[in-house]
């Protein structure tokens, strides 16, 4: 009488192994995961911060008078003190933000802050083109302005020059981080009796 | 050889995979939660970042957008050319120079009301955020604190330094001619512009000085402006004819007596004395003299003689007695000295009084003889001083007094007499004198005479010149809730309190204008005012009539009362009002300047006075005033004593007006960008 084959008990070698190595995959996997989200989250977290801190520095900018030409240039001891915790400038004249002025296509104000846990550079650029792109040129759109001059439409491909740039009643602020552009907006002269 | 022994018959199975399996399967829901977790952070940090690029985007469109409407000039029909090339687009949206759209559009909030809804969109991404403004598409002559059209314009700014300069002047201040800054250190807030240039005295310097400038400005300024023009041009006579008109008295001798109470004022209309052509109607009685006869007593003069006394006179002789005087020798003393005096130098001390300039505050109205514009007090205080005097005193006298005999009259004495005739009454009689009278002979005889007997009625119309005197036409009580013109003065009563009207000032809780072709007096405070749920009057500033309280909102008022005076010449400040005076009103003089009585300007802008007037204490006023001369609320003679006028005053834009001005006040061609809302689309 022939004996049936007792199907044995235990883990079989193999079973093991491949066991071990599903494990292992998916662990490795698991701690890859925690791994990157954690460094993805710090970085979200670097950026947040340094945003916040955009924020803050845009709306005391937003603050300041517009100020004219003649307006002497800010000091260092004043950006200091402008973009410190409390935002106070006690040194010297009033700032405006003529006076904060930055040259186009060149480096605006750099500064690094402290007490925070990544380091960089925070540089701000104030001047009148408005693009950015450093230069006064661009395509001009094919809309008619309506602006209350003698408005003419542009043709929507030909690089010119820009109407509204390069006009000292008109800044742009903006503010980068590590060289990437956090924050952008506009600032107008005021006129007169309006 | 066969087991006996028996294995259990139990079957194990074993295998690890399924555990395993599962124990993936846990793994991998941990990674996929730790994902979600990381990709929740980041849309977090998305929404950050693009909310808050989105918002800067829309802010920095409306800037731009702002600038263009600001800059823009305007049509011929007074229409902001950029707001109205906007508006024609189907989409509302406004381009910029270099056509481009700009994701800002303008909504007009209600047909002809002259504002618009300026509303910018910014998309980053998923994320839109708006921001709009409120914009008025011609600037009223009420958004000035002080608007000088003729004259140059004297000011003093707030002495804070500090973002909101809660004590700066508020208000656009303008002046056709030149503006004078007065005392260092002053900050003006809003908008300063003068055609003329600027002018610094009294400390203040400019950006030319060879210290630098201590006058701050934080608004637009341009000492070198466009004139303003249009206070000329109002036209006065056409507030009668709006639709929200009141009353309109536009006769030619017409004036009125105002009283504001509350919710309805009395309007008393009056004509003032003038001659006057008039058609007069006369009805003559016309009589006609007709001949009769009449009988009548018969009368003859009979004599009835009267008996009267009369004196006899004769001379008489008359003794007359005659005196001599008796005279005594006395002696009396004589002072005969001599005095002769030398000059000599004292040093003496004497207290006297001075004074010195307080300034008092955001104030520009103040004339004086050295034709200072600052407004603010003279402070009395004394000081001791010594000088040197020439004096005369006695050097030395020569005594020449002495004892002088004279004759003095004691009495008389009668030596004798002598006779005379003179003329006495030494009897009397009676005598009969003729005396005449008529009397009835008892016959009655026929008299002719002539009757004037009535006849007819003439009746005759003729044009005579007739003196009319000041007379009242009309009373009326009417709402706060309207314009009223009136062609001569218009004056605010003064009120007295009495049991039928228990207003002792003017109280307006409305909206009205009043428009005069010729002066508006003002003889008592004006102040806005309404009543709680408790009944108790609250006005909308407290401490008017209180100079050393601070002049300050009351947060209890719940009222929105605006009122206008225009006056085609002056607005007064009149004998009547009260020591501590509160005017609650934007005051419009379009060729005039709002004045103390008594006082006037010449055309350099010096001003001067016309007699003697009047010295209040204070005067607290709400509300601009624009002036095409310049204004006058003190007048400081050379001794820099207040003359006539405010020894103190205070001055506070009333910023409400920025969105409600009164009604009728005249615009002009310049915008206005009002508050600024933002708002999360998504």
């Amino acid at each position: 009488m022939l004996r049936r084959l007792s199907r044995q008990a235990g883990v079989t070698f193999v079973e093991t192994l491949v066991s071990l190595g599903v494990l292992a995959v998916s662990l490795g996997g698991f701690a890859m995961v925690v791994i990157s989200t954690q460094s993805a989250a710090s970085d979200v977290r670097e950026k947040d911060i340094m945003r916040a801190q955009a924020y803050k520095y845009m709306e005391r900018l937003y603050a300041l008078p517009f100020g004219v030409d003649a307006d002497p240039a800010a000091t260092t001891a004043q950006m200091a003190e402008l973009f410190d915790d409390d935002g106070i400038v006690t040194a010297g004249l009033p700032i405006t933000l003529k006076s904060l002025e930055t040259p186009v296509d060149d480096e605006g104000w750099r500064f690094a802050i402290t007490g925070f846990e990544t380091d960089g550079v925070f540089e701000i650029e104030i001047n009148s083109d408005l693009d950015g792109d450093g230069t006064f040129r661009g395509i001009r759109g094919t809309d008619t302005p309506t602006t209350g001059g003698l408005p003419v439409a542009g043709d929507g491909a030909t690089i010119v020059t820009l109407e509204s740039e390069n006009d000292p009643q008109l800044m742009r602020v903006e503010i980068f981080w590590n060289g990437e552009s956090l924050l952008r907006t506009y600032r107008a002269a005021p006129v007169e009796g309006t | 050889m066969d087991s006996t022994m028996k294995r259990s018959s139990r079957k194990q199975r074993g295998s690890i995979l399924p555990v395993v399996l599962a124990m993936s399967v846990g793994v991998g829901a941990l990674s996929a939660g730790y994902s979600m977790r990381h990709l929740r952070e980041q849309q977090r940090s998305d929404a950050y970042r693009y909310r808050g690029e989105a918002l800067y985007e829309a802010l920095g469109q409306l800037e731009l957008t702002a600038y263009m409407i600001n800059t823009s000039g305007y049509s011929e029909t007074g229409q902001n050319l950029a707001l109205a090339r906007a508006l024609e687009r189907d989409d509302s949206q406004f381009v910029d120079p270099d056509g481009w759209p700009t994701g800002v559009t303008a909504i007009e909030t209600s047909e002809d009301s002259g504002f618009y809804e300026l509303v910018s969109e910014s998309t980053v991404r998923d994320y839109t955020r708006a921001v709009s403004a409120l914009v008025r598409e011609r600037q009223s002559f009420a958004d000035f604190n002080y608007f000088v059209s003729e004259h140059p314009l004297g000011i003093s700014g707030g002495e804070s330094g500090v973002f909101p300069y809660p004590d700066a002047p508020e208000g656009s201040i303008h002046s056709n001619d030149r503006i004078d800054f007065y005392f260092p250190d002053r900050h003006f807030r809003d908008p300063v512009t003068a055609v003329n240039g600027f002018g610094y005295l009294a400390g203040a310097n400019g950006p030319e000085h060879v210290d630098g400038t201590n006058t701050f400005f934080h608004g637009a300024t341009n000492n070198a402006a466009g004139r303003v023009e249009g206070l000329t041009n109002v036209d006065i006579g056409g507030m009668g004819g709006r639709a929200d008109a009141l009353l309109n008295l536009d006769g030619q001798w017409d004036y009125a007596n105002v009283k504001l109470k509350r919710d309805e004022m009395w309007v008393e209309h009056r004509e003032r004395s003038h001659w006057e052509d008039q058609e007069v109607t006369t009805e003559t009685d016309v009589f006609v003299d007709e001949a009769r006869t009449r009988m009548v007593p018969e009368t003859a003069l009979v004599n009835e003689p009267i008996t009267v006394v009369v004196d006899e006179w004769s001379q008489v002789d008359v003794w007359v007695k005659e005196y001599e005087n008796i005279y005594e020798t006395r002696q009396r003393w004589v002072e005969d000295i001599d005095i002769f005096y030398k000059t000599v130098q004292e040093t003496r001390t004497r207290t006297v009084t001075k004074q010195r300039w307080i300034e008092g505050g955001g104030g520009a109205d103040t004339g004086g003889a050295g034709g200072s514009g600052a407004v603010g007090y003279w402070e009395s205080y004394r000081v001791t001083e010594t000088y040197t005097v020439d004096v005369q005193v006695e050097d030395y006298r020569v005594d020449n007094s002495r004892w002088e005999d004279y004759q003095k009259k004691v009495g008389r004495r009668e030596i004798g007499g002598h006779w005379e005739k003179k003329w006495r009454v030494t009897g009397q009689h009676t005598e009969f004198e003729d005396n005449f009278v008529e009397r009835a002979t008892g016959n009655m005889v026929e008299e002719a005479y002539t009757e004037s007997v009535f006849s007819h009625t003439d009746v005759t119309t003729s044009i005579q010149r007739v003196y009319v005197r000041d007379h009242r036409v009309a009373a009326h009580d009417l709402p706060t809730d309207g314009t009223v013109y009136v062609r001569g003065d218009i004056r605010f009563y003064p009120m007295r309190t009495s049991r039928r009207d228990p207003y002792d000032t003017h109280v307006l809780d409305g909206s009205v204008t009043f428009a005069s072709g010729d002066d508006i007096l003002l003889y008592d405070s004006i102040v806005y005012g309404k009543n709680d749920a408790d009944g108790n009057l609250q006005t909308a500033y407290l401490n008017g009539g209180d100079r050393t309280k601070d002049y300050k909102p009351n947060a209890d008022y719940e009222g929105r009362s605006v009122l206008g005076l225009i006056a085609y010449d002056d607005i007064e400040y009149r004998r009547n009002l009260p020591d501590q005076t509160e005017i609650n009103a934007t005051m419009m003089a379009k060729t005039g300047h709002v004045r103390v009585y008594r006082t006037g300007v010449r055309a350099n802008g010096d001003a001067y006075t016309r007699g003697r007037g009047f010295v209040k204490m204070s005067l607290r006023r709400l509300g601009g005033l624009i002036s095409n001369q310049r204004p006058i609320s003190a007048y400081i003679d050379e001794n820099n004593a207040v003359t006539h006028g405010f020894v103190f005053a205070k001055s506070i834009f009333d910023r409400r007006q920025l969105t409600t001005p009164p009604r009728g006040f005249p615009t002009i061609n310049r915008p206005r960008v009002l508050a600024l809302v933002l708002k999360e689309v998504n």
